[in-house]
């Protein structure tokens, strides 16, 4: 019997290795390659709406694994991750305003939202935008600062469990009422949208398209390795401890506000990249992504596919994108109806989620 | 260390000795097998100066609740490598005096000091349990969802900041050190079990034992042997008598039969103040806290 207290364990089997690098290889290699050169007639040629819903997709997933950082590992439930969503995809969406330039309908040097409130020069925060290294920093730098002021203040006055998620919802709430003011500068409730280029090239460009998904997929799957990483390290199983018993952990003599404060600011700049990542591909940004409902959401995925497995939190991101999908088609009502419910039942029958009940079945 | 072996004979006490004398404080940053060693050698940068003899003054501290006071000018020195039982009936102020020494309440007036030198008033709880005061709560409170071996990772002393736990390996001093303590409160063998599995009294020694890595000066035990069995409680007697000296205790406990076991010197706390002090015959036959216990 090994009875050694220390015991090596690396990141991935070798099985599991293996599936990660055929999935990014088919999602992030072979589809873009089929889009761009298999010709239009081919039965195989993956069409435009399957990319975009594949980079969607993705974009998604990585906000499942911001959210299972925050959430799963270290119980901090934000009721206000598309506000960084958002933060991301507004900042790198002023880039792509600006790479339209006299192509609007007003043939304006200005986006045509400015035009139209008979604006004659850029506002102040518009300053640099149609730099695209200034738009990576924007989208990297925004979600990051606003998460840490918030946070630093939450943190300190130790607001805590069920005040901490109302509080978020209701700092994503106000983003979303002064998003929708025309004043503000962001296109008011009709957002950023009608791209024409990126970089130069055509948006609409196959190759563009192509070149989205595979960086998207590139990005959630270091995304993934690397929180995969984090939460195997010491540090993530402080946070785990802080999930379980923050009193304790202070007593142990950690400063558990860091901790906190350095992991929601790494998941509100994760899902900043993932905003940014899914403006340029789904076309369009507007106030309505910073919804509560849609924060919600991203806690729902996150419970169906079972909290601290990482796995399953992309899992949950995918199966209930994919009955939205359905259910928005056949009953659009109700669809926010089944959401509550569905959050309501696996709180109380699946509390570990997909991958827990998987994970029951393969013990027994 | 001589107190140690006077009451406990056999197997284990040979081994709670060792475990002492292996985990005094700060982890081999200095040689603390002596108490004289300690009194005339010069505390260092951020060591605890005892140079006069307390590890622990507590002076005039008064702590109150809308009004009720939970604590009213109570003053109390703890010696260092003292042993020191701190009794009292329900609501006399224990819990909250074990708050206001590691920082998770802040007196309304009055000082607190650890050594000579260092201001508790001052520092937030994480600070507190850096200096070197490890607490354990009156509950149980480990870290359920980590292997027994993963909660003494995180308790042993180490670099507590976020850098340092991103790259940090055990060396094999600390795991060593883990596995003494392991194998003194009786969880070596179930190292890998999840921490939320074990029983009741199994987590109260893990908590002892996470506490005991920490390589705490202070030690500060909130009813150490609620919910035990007469066999750990006696284990417990064992271990507080064999900590004694090398670190300084200071044990809350209602278990009045525990009391008698490891008591030297005992306070009695009375509504947020120090009743009386001094040994436990002594104590038990003074009328006031006759009086207090019985509630005449």
């Amino acid at each position: 019997m090994d009875d050694a207290l220390v015991s090596e364990r690396p990141l991935f089997g070798r099985a599991q290795w293996l599936a990660l690098a055929g999935l990014v290889f088919f999602a992030g290699i072979v589809v873009p390659l089929a889009h761009v050169f298999l010709p239009e007639s081919a039965a195989l040629r993956p069409s435009s709406y399957f990319v975009t819903l594949a980079g969607k997709f993705a974009c998604y997933a990585m906000l499942a694994v911001a959210m299972d950082l925050i959430w799963g590992y270290a119980g901090i439930l934000s009721l206000g991750q598309s506000l960084w969503f958002a933060l991301g995809g507004y900042a790198f969406g002023m880039y792509l305003m600006r790479g339209i330039g006299r192509e609007g309908q007003y043939q304006s040097e200005l986006p045509d939202f400015m035009v139209f409130l008979n604006w004659k020069t850029l506002p102040w925060h518009w300053w640099n935008t149609d730099s695209f290294g200034w738009a990576l920093l924007l989208v990297v730098l925004l979600p990051a600062a606003v998460a840490f002021v918030f946070g630093w203040f939450a943190f300190r006055s130790r607001i805590r469990g069920v005040y901490f998620s109302i509080i978020t919802q209701a700092l994503t709430y106000a983003a979303m009422l002064l998003f929708f003011r025309n004043e503000t500068g962001f296109g008011g409730n009709n957002g950023f949208t009608d791209f024409k280029t990126l970089l130069g090239f055509r948006i609409t460009d196959p190759a563009v398209r192509a070149s989205l998904l595979a960086m998207t997929v590139a990005a959630l799957a270091c995304v993934f390795v690397g929180a995969r990483w984090l939460v195997q390290t010491r540090f993530g199983r402080v946070l785990q401890a802080i999930r379980d018993a923050e009193g304790r952990v202070r007593f142990c003599g950690y400063d558990t506000l860091r901790y906190k404060l350095l992991i929601w600011t790494l998941a509100a700049v994760i899902s900043g990249i993932a905003g940014a990542l899914y403006v340029p591909q789904v076309g369009i940004i507007n106030p309505g992504e910073m919804s509560p409902a849609n924060s919600i959401e991203i806690a729902v995925w996150t419970a169906v596919g079972g909290r601290a497995t990482l796995i399953g939190p992309i899992l949950g991101a995918w199966i209930v994108n994919g009955a939205k999908s359905w259910f928005t088609m056949a009953f659009p009502e109700y669809w926010l109806f089944f959401l509550g419910a569905l959050f309501v039942a696996v709180t109380l029958y699946l509390p570990a989620g997909i991958v827990g009940l998987w994970r029951g079945r393969a013990k027994s | 260390m001589s107190t140690s072996a006077s009451g406990a004979d056999g197997p284990m006490s040979a081994g709670l000795q060792g475990l002492a004398a292996q985990h005094g404080p700060a982890g081999g940053q200095a040689h603390r097998g002596e108490a004289s060693n300690r009194a005339l050698g010069h505390p260092g940068r951020g060591e605890v100066d005892v140079s006069h003899g307390p590890i622990l003054y507590l002076e005039g501290v008064t702590v109150s609740f809308d009004g009720f006071k939970a604590l009213n000018q109570l003053s109390l020195t703890v010696d260092d490598g003292e042993l020191r039982c701190v009794i009292g009936p329900n609501g006399a102020g224990k819990t909250t005096m074990m708050d206001v020494i590691t920082g998770k309440t802040r007196p309304d007036s009055g000082s607190v000091s650890f050594g000579q030198t260092i201001d508790l008033t001052r520092m937030s709880e994480d600070q507190i349990a850096q200096a070197g005061i490890g607490r354990k709560f009156q509950r149980p409170t480990v870290f359920e969802a980590l292997t027994v071996f993963q909660n003494m990772e995180l308790a042993v002393k180490s670099d507590r900041r976020p850098r340092a736990t991103l790259r940090a390996a055990l060396d094999s001093a600390q795991i060593d050190q883990i596995d003494t303590v392991l194998r003194r409160v009786n969880l070596r063998q179930a190292h890998r079990q999840i921490a939320g599995s074990l029983s009741h009294g199994q987590k109260q020694w893990l908590e002892i034992g996470m506490l005991l890595v920490q390589g705490p000066r202070l030690i500060l035990l909130d009813e150490p042997v609620a919910g035990m069995t007469d066999a750990e409680t006696d284990q417990t007697a064992e271990l507080c008598l064999a900590l004694e000296g090398e670190h300084s205790l200071i044990v809350v406990e209602h278990d009045m039969a525990f009391v008698e076991k490891i008591a030297r010197k005992v306070t009695v706390l009375h509504e947020g103040s120090v009743l009386t002090e001094g040994a436990l015959s002594l104590v038990r036959n003074d009328e006031r806290v006759i009086a207090v216990y019985l509630g005449r």
